[in-house]
């Protein structure tokens, strides 16, 4: 009869009209209170009495209440009517049972809310698209040694022959950490900028905001320009283009701004490790072709080729690399060369942690949905009469079926509502407190995916939760009103039923309460690790000093500060090192041992710190053999070495390390006159790195340049503050000072990562104890609820109290065992997941075993218990009164 | 028993409807009245059973409606054939025709 685009029309009609139900309802009551004037009017022309006409016209046009439904049916509204209808049936059921609505809704929402908050992290961390185009063929390169030793960092010379010969890529750009003093007439600021191979921004694919970026020649490391980030032109150059072309005063050079960077280029990814984001970029210097080959202190980028894959580029770097190897031995021996897809490179870190959490919010939903199908059970069954009644009245089972599918879907729906609200909260606290533990945050905020997922889990558990309620309903008409007549035993199926579920949001409340314990009992190891120095009482401060400081001038310069900040009332002692341990960066240098035979491609490796005579002194690192560092250590002195206990136990197994010479690379044989103890330098987990300090003046010159002052103090460090900053500006005025922490906040944030990862577990887990509690509550109770006569009858036989509390929480806890037992099998199987979290515990730990399942139990029993004494306290006859 | 009746006036009453609408717009108390009046007062309309006809007809597309102003200059709702409508009215025209025609074979025979 109608053809698909007739119905598609009607339809079409159908969803214009719907809009518009009011209006077309008012327009059909003036429609037929017109008709009946007009009709009233002609029989009172035919001769009739006004008052006679009205009545007869009304009685022939026929009731309105049905003529109304039927205008509607025939508009083709009734699907749309009846959805209507259980909707006002669900939020009138709703509102009806608010306690109920609330706990559900509650429930649901932070189960939600944690999911989409964590989703979030997820979407903008690791599924959001690098900000560049074709990002997917941005590759990192990096080199170890054979046994994937280093930190991937990669060798100049080497980069430059990639470059060269590669035919799949299309660029390469090698990077490095540049310190930036910016210096304005209010004094220098010190931050962190990138110096970048002229090809850098072309690599990306990025084009500048305004002005250029690099010309090829300036790779030569010569000129002075820079390309301002997005960030410091906005914040510092109010966004004005009129700064491309100005000159600004950097490290004491004159630089010239020739570009403005687009957003997007601030992640700290992209510069180094221990670095902020970069507010500006200058081309290579001029170390990055004169470094030797085996220098290996680079960061590097690539873009693929259009076309080519990731494996084909892989086996012509490991060719080309194989070809370096024979040419140039002596550095490139033993070495390999990865590329890694520049977003995995970024983001791994982060992976296995994201997952980790998706996981456990996974589980916090479940238990949420099971707690709520536990409260939708619970509810049908005290609306079984109810419901018996509008079926024995002729409501089709489908339709009683669809109002309760309705009615959870509408909790689903209001519960992400929520949810998305709380989970609103709960991603900007995420990001906050995971700053600096997570790439990329800055790409977290709430979009259309986000809202997408919600949506769907929202949906999700509201047809997980309402359908067994719904299944419940296909049970007899004629039994259930028989039952709710108030005699027979609730149903055997439905008791199941809401046992598993109890057992279900127990089992998943221990996986979660023992990863939690297991992440707990890690951070604790950590924090009672020894880092080797004694971190309470010692302030730090890195200083930046002025271009024209010369080795010369760095001697005197330590001397002041010797002078100046020991002073200072409360400090007891002063000294500098390079690099601070657990500040994140790393200096390795090969190491080769006079008179020893040299393996190719085997170089043993330290690192390697410049320090003053006092730095072990305040960081309270031990000369364990020999001597430290003194003053008579000096420029033109023998040069000498200290080196760390692990680091004499490598080279020197026998014990003969002290008297020793030794060669970093550069041609000076440094003798050994000293063994200290051992430090964490990376972070406590990895533990003591194998370490040789230099005396600062006998150091290379570019290890001197930025040093970090540490002061020990009797008092709270961070009070010393001022005062040392004010004595380092009575040296000189141009000495700019940055990174002024104590001592305990750097080790502290070294903490952050595990800390950050067991606050979050412990939070789920936290929810889902509530939860379980929760959960164990409601099903005692209401199974009490639906007993009472039984137990009434019980007491009243003579059933002593002990005993009917004994048979309630015997019933109530069942489910609990069961969901203890399953709960540890699993936990067993996520403690193997966690495995790289843990620190120093086995994920078999027998504390977190023993400690976990008795926690739940415990307060299982008093969920129990608190139904259990209620139901033994009724007195039997006003229970047997009731019947 | 009585679903069948019902149907069977339904389409009856479409057939009147359309076939009224063919001569112009027309509010629903005019057309109640046409169909009256042109069946010499044998076919009373009943009132409560025209306008969801309207509707119908209205939700398949075969008529559409537009508020305007009555002889008496009062606000009414005018109906009108659509192209579809017409189309429809000649097809249940042609086949209310056969099938009177068949009915009064039947009668006349029998007589």
């Amino acid at each position: 009869m109608t053809g698909p685009a007739d119905g598609a029309l009607r339809l079409l009609r159908r969803l214009r009209r719907l809009l518009r139900q009011r209006a077309l309802d008012r327009e059909m009551d003036e429609e037929v209170r017109e008709h009946l004037r007009q009709e009233t009017a002609e029989r009172v022309a035919r001769g009739m009495a006004p008052a006679e006409a009205r009545r007869t016209a009304l009685r022939d046009f026929g009731p309105a209440d049905r003529f109304r439904e039927e205008a509607r049916a025939a508009r083709g509204w009734r699907p749309f009517d009846e959805v209507r209808q259980d909707l006002r049936f669900g939020l009138r059921g709703l509102a009806r049972a608010p306690g109920f609505t609330v706990l559900a809704l509650a429930t649901l929402a932070l189960g939600i809310g944690a999911n989409t908050a964590v989703f979030s992290l997820v979407r903008g961390v690791l599924l959001r698209d690098l900000p560049f185009p074709a990002a997917e063929r941005l590759v990192r390169l990096h080199e170890y040694d054979r046994s994937g030793q280093g930190r991937g960092t990669i060798s100049h010379a080497n980069m430059v022959d990639w470059r060269e010969r590669a035919t799949t890529l299309d660029g390469v750009a090698a990077y490095d950490e540049w310190r930036v003093s910016l210096e304005a007439d209010d004094g220098a600021s010190v931050m962190d900028g990138a110096a970048v191979s002229a090809a850098f921004f072309d690599v990306l694919g990025v084009r500048p905001l305004h002005g250029r970026f690099f010309l090829p020649e300036e790779d030569a490391g010569t000129s002075r320009v820079v390309v301002l980030s997005h960030a410091l032109w906005l914040s510092r150059y109010g966004a004005e283009s009129g700064v491309v072309g100005r000159s600004l005063r950097i490290n004491g050079y004159a630089y010239e701004v020739v570009g403005i960077a687009p957003p997007g280029l601030e992640d700290p990814a992209l510069s180094g490790p221990s670095f902020e984001p970069p507010v500006m970029w200058r081309p290579s210097l001029p170390h990055f072709a004169s470094n030797s080959r085996g220098a290996r202190s680079f960061t590097a980028i690539a873009r693929l080729a259009e076309g080519t894959s990731l494996e084909t580029a892989r086996a012509e770097l490991s060719t080309i690399h194989a070809a370096l190897a024979l040419e140039y031995p002596a550095e490139n021996a033993g070495h390999v060369v990865r590329a890694v897809p520049l977003m995995d490179s970024i983001v791994a870190p982060a992976r296995r942690l994201l997952v980790l959490l998706m996981g456990a919010v996974g589980l916090v939903l479940l238990v949420a949905c099971a707690n709520v199908a536990n409260l939708q059970l619970s509810r049908a069954a005290g609306r079984r009469r109810e419901l018996a009644v509008r079926t024995a009245l002729g409501a089709s089972r489908g339709r009683v079926a669809r109002q309760l599918l309705v009615e959870s879907t509408l909790l689903g729906i209001l519960g992400g509502a929520a949810g998305v609200a709380l989970g609103a909260i709960g991603t900007r606290m995420l990001v906050l407190i995971g700053a600096g533990q997570l790439p990329r945050l800055e790409q977290v905020r709430m979009d259309g995916a986000v809202l997408a997922y919600v949506a769907a889990a929202a949906l999700l558990t509201g047809l997980l939760f309402g359908l067994l309620p719904a299944l419940g309903t296909r049970s007899d008409t004629a039994s259930t009103m028989r039952e709710a007549g108030g005699r027979a035993t609730p149903g055997r199926a439905r008791n199941r039923a809401r046992a598993m579920l109890v057992t279900v949001e127990v089992a998943m409340a221990v996986v979660l309460l023992a990863g939690a314990a297991l992440l707990g009992r890690s951070l604790l190891n950590l924090h009672g690790i020894e880092p080797g120095f004694r971190a309470a009482g010692v302030l730090t401060f890195r200083l930046s000093p002025p271009a024209e400081y010369d080795a010369a001038r760095l001697d005197i310069l330590h001397e002041q500060l010797r002078a100046e900040l020991g002073a200072l009332p409360a400090v007891s002692a002063t000294g500098s090192v390079d690099i601070l341990p657990l500040s994140g960066s790393f200096n390795g240098m090969g190491l080769r041992v006079e008179g020893r035979p040299e393996v190719p491609g085997q170089l043993p490796s330290a690192e390697t710190r410049a320090a003053t005579p006092g730095f072990f002194e305040v960081m309270g690192i031990p000369v364990l053999q020999g001597r430290g560092i003194t003053h008579s250590d000096r420029a033109g002195a023998p040069p000498v070495m200290v080196v760390s206990r692990a680091l004499a136990d490598d080279l020197w197994p026998g014990g003969n390390a002290l008297g020793s010479r030794v060669d970093l690379g550069d041609g000076v044989h440094r003798q050994v006159v000293g063994i200290v103890g051992d430090v964490s330098q990376f972070s406590l987990e990895e533990g003591p790195s194998p370490t040789a300090y230099l005396p600062d003046p006998q150091a290379m010159e570019w290890m001197r340049f930025t040093p970090t002052v540490v002061l020990r103090t009797a008092i709270d460090p961070l009070e010393v503050a001022d005062a040392a900053r004010a004595a380092v500006h009575a040296i000189d005025p141009r000495l700019a000072i940055f990174r002024m922490r104590s001592m305990e906040q750097v080790v502290g944030a070294t903490l952050g990562a595990p800390r950050f990862r067991t606050f979050l577990l412990a939070l789920f887990a936290g929810l889902a104890y509530v939860l379980g509690a929760v959960g164990v509550y409601g099903v005692v109770t209401q199974g009490v609820a639906e007993r009472r006569g039984e137990l009434g009858v019980r007491m009243a036989l003579g059933a002593r109290r002990a005993q009917v509390v004994g048979l309630v929480m015997r019933q109530g806890l069942r489910p609990v065992l069961l969901g203890l037992m399953l709960g540890l099998v699993g936990a067993l199987l996520a403690g193997r997941l966690l495995a790289a979290f843990l620190f120093q515990v086995a994920p078999l730990d027998p504390l977190t075993f023993l400690v976990v399942p008795l926690a739940l139990l415990s307060v299982a029993c008093m969920a129990a218990a608190v139904p259990a004494l209620r139901a033994a306290r009724t007195h039997p006859a006003s229970v047997l009164r009731a019947e | 028993m009585a679903r069948q009746k019902s149907d069977l006036l339904q389409g009856t009453l479409d057939l009147l409807v359309l076939k009224t609408l063919a001569l112009g717009k027309l509010h629903g108390w005019g057309i109640s009245r046409h169909i009256r009046q042109s069946s010499r007062d044998v076919l009373e309309v009943n009132q409560g059973s025209l306008y969801p006809a309207l509707y119908r007809l209205e939700d398949q597309g075969l008529i559409e409606a537009e508020w305007g102003i009555s002889s008496e200059g009062r606000r009414a709702k005018f109906y009108q054939l659509t192209r579809s409508g017409r189309r429809r009215l000649a097809a249940e025209q042609e086949s209310w025709e056969r099938f009177q025609t068949a009915v009064r074979h039947v009668l006349e025979g029998a007589r």
